[in-house]
Formats: structure tokens, C-alpha cells, sequence
């Protein structure tokens, strides 16, 4: 078990910093929140996929039907019973998922958190941004809603997503991570 | 994409001076090479490699079919062999490369005609590659990527060996040029000398190569050896041949059980020491003439029996490096080292980045790394450990994994099974100790460094200069105990995971991660020529 052939050597083993909370030094009123319409869309887009899978799903089930001569539960139980577990936790899960969402924009960070089950904390290093994405799917514009996606280099996916901003606020989010006002930060 | 400046607005007379002529517009660039005409036979061998399975599929039809020797199989093979011939010629015929004004342009195509243009500064990788029949023909396939991603941007097969050379000289020029050194165009001419690749400064011995070969994880392969014997001898055993298998291995091993028991571990025995020989030899055969070279700001690899490889590795390109030690390396005191750079090329490789040798003993690895980040001092480095709750989170978890196995097991011990306890608990507490001796993080001078993995250990380095984001993840569990992981992203390859610190107290991995930010955000925007 020795590790005496890696580089370097261990510190005491004892812990160096004494296990203590989430006791991050954000003050909250720094962070801000996205808006809270945003319940409703994700509520609603969670709705829309539960009802299509319920339609799917009734479909699958009158083509079994019509093939199989036996099946254990009448029509539609098995498909109503998903259809509620989708809508439940998707609207559940909304709630949840908008509890956790707070970003902040600091001097030389775009911080954010986030996650119902696994949170995460994410820091973007300012300089490091390299372009920015608005972006609104139909459910946001009828609340008048868009996301804005930060990405950096190296990286396909965005590295966050923000929901939730208003146009106006998205674009004077961008104007600060990318736009003239980022050489006066 | 970096947002870097833009090549337009490079000066252009940094180069020796050559002619600036539009090429996009009069056609005629100032100088247009063409490919080797090896390059007809080369890509007709690989058209026809690509379609060998048709080939042999005909074959094979026409020779089971009743009408043997049947005209459609003849007219399937030589239309593959015309088709081919035809597209390696138009390939020949129609490929023009030449750099114009600070870019490397390659026109290719008859029908649909493409012009690529490549500005020499995005350049990220020169991949040089020769399989056995280049070597015969005295050839050489390039490839030249960006930081684009996905495959190369141009692929460049066949060259002459000489052309390939003196391609690469122009193609790094722009490269050299920043790091002041004098440009190597004019020598590219001369025949090659270890003294225009640059200084030597990692040279594999065979014995390494060897060393390389024998402490290869090979633990799969054992694996699939024995399930495979299992499924064999275990078949043979239980079906209706098991009397006859018996008494024919019973006359010359003798009586019963024992013939066939040693027959199963003499069996076992040659499988894991024919695949061991096997993954020297291809240790052997890959690495062959390990050579690690540097030039200026460029480290240079060049290995391979029979396909050779040579690489160039800007050194401002690398983004993290990363050590790995398999546990019978470890044994050894020897581990191997990789670095990633922001370009995909290396994806081909396995694992996403480029190793700096197939093995390196202990003692002269914080020289190798000095290479790559000079500031680096591996010796000095200070290991902190995790938070010690990180012992009880993998108590639980080998606990409960020793469990399912142990119920698994008391499908066929029954009782038994209960002896098993002990055993699991002891086990698990092991393994949660060790794991939680492997983890550890360090911070050196402007490098953040990870170190996990009980049976293969990982260190990673990532310089502050390279570092895109950084994120504290929890889960449910380790909230529960206050604890989190801190990721390290950068822009090397996507393939292998990050480096990342596993169960830090939350509170010093959040100030961990804001102090990486701010450092990181200190260098300003990530140029991929960076610091």
C-alpha cells in the first residue's frame, strides 16, 4: 500500500481543513433567480411529453391487442399508470428544479448552481467564455421567456444553460460575458 | 472556436518572403505540388481493402453455388477492381496542395471540386504515418488537423518521403517563427539528421518496450480466457460427451477427477502466458525506436516496427498530463505518461491523448514532465488527503456490492454463505482505506494536481493557464456528509474523463473552485497557442 513511488509525498493525514458546511461566502443577494414563470414552462413542456408518450403508449398497446390474445391488465391501465409517473415527477420535478437554479455573475466568474439530485456548483472563468447562445423554444416564447447557453473552448455541449431570462435580461447578460461592455468588467 | 487573432491580421512577412499570389482567383497558386504517384497503388490497395468483404463474399458464392465460375461474380470483382483503379488515378490526377500567404490550401476533385484552405497558425497536429508498403515505395501518409475536432481536416496519402518532410518544415515555419527560432524550409532538402529533428530527449529502450509489453493490464484478457475455457471444458464436462472426453484424457493424465483438473489448469496457464506474450509482442512491434524529440516549442514522436509514426506535439498546445500507473507497473516503480492536447487526431490512439513514452521508470518521470511544463517540480509536490469520510462512502458501497455478491453465492453455498460475512466486511474496509490513501490533490506553483485509482493509479496536472471551468458537484450521499467532487475541465480531448478530486470537504472545494476561477481567469482568453 505504500505510494513512495509516485512523485511527491503526502501530508499529515489528518484532515488539513476541518469538515464544515456549505458555507460557501456568496451573499445571496448577489445571486439571482430565473424567472418564475419558468415553472410553468418546464411544467407544461413535462405535460406535452407525458401526453405523447400516453398517446404512444395507447397505440403499442391496441396494436398488441389486436395480435395478442391475452394480456394481464385492461386496456390503457399500463399506459395511464406511466403517463402519471411522467406527469407527477415532471411536475414535481419542476418545482424542484427551479429551487435549485440561482446564477450569479461575479468580477471574474459566471457562477451557477444547480441539480435536483446531483447539484452542482459551476464556475466559467469570464475571459475563458468564448461564445454565448440565446436560444427560445415555443413553450418559452409564449411566456416570454429565453435560455442563454455559455460555452467555452474545447467543449461541444454548453458548459450552463441559463432558463428562465427575460429578452432584455438575456441580452444584457450577453453584452457583459461577450459584448463591448466585457473589456470594462 | 478561439477567438484568437485572427490570421489576416498576422504579419505576413514574419516568413521568408514568397510570392503573394491570389490563388483563389487566377487558379495557379505559387507553387501547386501533387501527390507520389505511389499514391495510384496505395489508395487501389486500400479501395479494394475497403471492399474486401464484397470480394470474398462473392468468391465464396460462387464457389458453394452450383453454377461455378458464374459471370456475375466476375463482373462484381473486376467492377470493384475498375471502379477502385479509376478513383485512386482521379485521386492522383486531382489532388493540388501548396501554401499561399499563410495557409495551407488542397484542391481535390474532378465533378465536385473543393478547395480547403487551413490558415497555418490554427494548425494543431502533423500526424505522419507509414504502413510497410510506404515504406517500400519510400512514401509517407500526412494528416494535419485544428482544434476543429472530429477527423482530420486534410489528409495528404501519398507523399514522398522528402515532400512529406519538407511539408511539415513549412507547415511548422509560422510555429518556429514565434519561438525565434530560424526556419528549418530551406534545410527540409537534406536528407534527415537527428540534428534538425532536434534535441533527443527520451530514447525507449527494448528493455522498456518489453517491461511495457509484460505489465500491460491485461486483466480483461485473462478473464475472457477463462470464461472461454469454462464454456468449453465446462460443456464438454456436463454434456453426453463428458464419458468419452474422460476416458481419452484419463489414459494419458491419469484416473478421475485430477486428469481433468490438471488439464484445465495447464489449459488456463498456456492461455494467460500465450496472451501475455502476445501484448510484449505488440508492445514491441508498436514501439519499436521509441524516440521523443523536442524542437523549439514542438516535442516530436516517432516509433513503429512495420507502420511507423511521427507526431508533433506543440507544446503550448498541451492542455493537461496525465501519469498512469496499472498495479503491476506500480510493483515496478514504473508508470507511463500521456499528455492531451486540444485537437482530436490523438482520439485514434485510445484514450484521447498521446503518450510521451510506453513506460518510464519512477526516477527520471519528474525529468520527462519537466519537459512539458518546465516549472513543474514533481519531487516537491505536497499531496493533501480527501476528507477521511471519504473511508465510511466506500465502506458502504464495497459492503453493499460484497453483499450482492455474497447473495449471489448463497444460491450455491447456501448456508456457507454466512462464513462470507467476516469476509466482506474485513475486504470492504480494506478497499475503503486504500481507496482513500489513492486520493489526493496538490497545488504547485501554477499547476492544480488530482491523484486517484487503487489498482491503476492516475495523477493528472493541470496548468491554471489551461483550465475552462471548474465545477463542485455533489451527490445525494455526499451531501449527506458534506462533501463534494471538484472537476477541472479543459479543452483537451472529450475521450477521457477530467481531472477531478474526489470527496473534499464541500467547503474547501468550493474555495478550491473559486480560487481555480479567478486564476484561470487571470490569463485571460484561452489562445491555443496559450502560455
Amino acid at each position: 500500500m505504500s505510494s513512495d513511488w509516485e512523485p511527491g509525498h503526502d501530508a499529515a493525514l489528518s484532515p488539513a481543513t476541518p469538515d464544515q458546511g456549505t458555507a460557501s461566502g456568496d451573499a445571496p443577494a448577489e445571486f439571482h433567480l430565473p424567472h418564475p414563470a419558468v415553472r410553468t414552462v418546464w411544467m407544461l413542456s413535462a405535460t406535452f411529453t407525458a401526453a405523447a408518450l400516453g398517446v404512444a403508449g395507447l397505440l403499442l398497446e391496441a396494436l398488441w391487442l389486436q395480435r395478442a390474445t391475452s394480456w394481464p391488465l385492461p386496456f390503457g391501465v399500463l399506459t395511464i399508470a406511466v403517463f402519471l409517473l411522467f406527469l407527477v415527477s415532471g411536475l414535481l420535478g419542476a418545482d424542484l428544479r427551479y429551487r435549485a437554479w440561482q446564477y450569479a455573475l461575479r468580477h471574474t466568474v459566471v457562477l451557477a448552481h444547480f441539480g435536483v439530485i446531483w447539484r452542482t456548483r459551476r464556475c466559467v472563468p469570464r475571459s475563458r467564455i468564448q461564445h454565448v447562445d440565446i436560444e427560445s423554444g415555443p413553450i418559452d416564447r409564449a411566456f416570454g421567456l429565453v435560455k442563454l447557453s455559455i460555452f467555452t473552448a474545447g467543449t461541444i455541449a454548453a458548459v450552463v444553460v441559463i432558463p428562465g431570462l427575460s429578452p432584455t435580461d438575456a441580452e444584457l447578460l450577453r453584452e457583459r460575458l461577450v459584448g463591448a461592455e466585457r473589456d470594462h468588467a | 472556436m478561439p477567438d484568437s487573432t485572427p490570421a489576416e491580421e498576422r504579419p505576413a512577412e514574419t516568413g521568408t518572403p514568397r510570392p503573394h499570389v491570389d490563388s483563389a482567383q487566377t487558379g495557379a497558386g505559387p507553387e501547386m505540388r501533387r501527390l507520389h504517384p505511389a499514391t495510384i497503388l496505395i489508395e487501389l490497395l486500400r479501395r479494394i481493402g475497403s471492399f474486401a468483404y464484397i470480394i470474398l463474399l462473392a468468391l465464396l458464392a460462387d464457389f458453394l453455388g452450383e453454377r461455378r465460375g458464374s459471370d456475375w461474380t466476375e463482373v462484381a470483382i473486376s467492377g470493384v477492381l475498375v471502379l477502385g483503379a479509376a478513383g485512386a488515378v482521379l485521386r492522383y490526377v486531382s489532388v493540388r496542395f501548396g501554401i499561399d500567404n499563410q495557409r495551407l490550401v488542397i484542391r481535390s476533385g474532378i465533378l465536385n471540386r473543393q478547395v480547403r484552405t487551413i490558415p497555418l497558425d490554427r494548425i494543431q497536429n502533423i500526424d505522419l504515418r507509414r504502413g510497410v508498403l510506404h515504406r517500400l515505395l519510400r512514401v509517407v501518409d500526412v494528416s494535419i488537423e485544428t482544434a476543429a475536432g472530429g477527423r482530420a481536416e486534410a489528409e495528404l496519402s501519398a507523399l514522398s518521403e522528402a515532400e512529406a518532410e519538407r511539408l511539415k518544415a513549412e507547415l511548422l515555419e509560422v510555429r518556429q517563427h514565434a519561438a525565434g527560432i530560424a526556419p528549418e524550409a530551406h534545410e527540409a532538402h537534406m536528407p534527415l539528421t537527428e540534428a534538425h529533428e532536434g534535441e533527443v530527449i527520451w530514447r525507449a529502450s527494448l528493455s522498456d518496450l518489453l517491461l511495457a509489453g509484460a505489465t500491460e493490464n491485461r486483466a480483461g484478457l485473462i478473464v475472457a480466457g477463462l470464461a472461454g475455457l469454462w464454456y468449453t471444458f465446462g460443456a464438454a464436462l456436463q454434456g453426453r460427451f463428458a464419458e468419452q472426453f474422460q476416458r481419452t484424457y484419463e489414459n494419458w493424465l491419469g484416473a478421475g477427477g485430477r486428469g481433468t483438473a490438471l488439464l484445465i489448469i495447464a489449459g488456463i496457464t498456456l492461455l494467460i502466458v500465450a496472451g501475455w506474450l502476445v501484448s510484449i509482442v505488440l508492445a514491441v512491434v508498436r514501439y519499436y525506436g521509441f524516440v521523443l524529440r523536442r524542437r523549439g516549442n514542438d516535442l516530436r514522436r516517432r516509433y513503429g516496427l512495420f507502420t511507423q509514426f511521427e507526431t508533433v506535439l506543440p507544446l503550448g498546445r498541451i492542455q493537461l498530463l496525465r501519469i498512469e500507473a496499472p498495479w503491476p507497473r506500480r510493483l515496478l516503480r514504473c508508470c507511463s505518461v500521456y499528455v492531451e492536447t486540444a485537437a482530436s487526431v490523438l482520439e485514434a490512439e485510445g484514450g484521447g491523448s498521446a503518450a510521451l513514452s510506453p513506460l518510464v521508470r519512477w526516477r527520471r518521470l519528474p525529468a520527462l514532465c519537466r519537459e512539458v511544463f518546465p516549472e513543474l517540480d514533481l519531487e516537491q509536490v505536497t499531496w493533501n488527503p480527501v476528507s477521511r469520510l471519504t473511508i465510511r462512502r466506500g465502506m458502504i458501497r464495497y459492503t453493499v456490492a460484497g453483499l450482492i455478491v455474497l447473495g449471489l453465492a448463497s444460491l450455491y453455498l447456501h448456508g456457507y454463505a454466512l462464513w462470507g460475512l467476516p469476509v466482506v466486511f474485513v475486504l470492504a474496509l480494506g478497499a475503503a482505506y486504500a481507496r482513500f490513501r489513492a486520493l489526493g490533490y496538490a497545488e504547485q506553483g501554477q499547476f492544480v494536481l488530482a491523484r486517484a485509482g487503487v489498482w491503476t493509479r492516475r495523477i493528472w496536472v493541470v496548468p491554471h493557464s489551461k483550465v475552462q471551468f471548474v465545477s463542485v458537484s455533489q451527490s445525494p450521499f455526499q451531501r449527506r456528509l458534506k462533501l463534494a467532487n471538484l472537476e477541472v475541465q479543459t479543452a483537451g480531448s472529450r475521450v477521457t474523463k477530467e481531472a477531478r478530486v474526489i470527496d473534499l470537504p464541500a467547503a474547501k472545494a468550493e474555495a478550491m473552485q473559486d480560487a481555480l476561477a479567478d486564476r484561470a481567469n487571470a490569463y485571460g482568453a484561452w489562445q491555443p497557442e496559450g502560455v
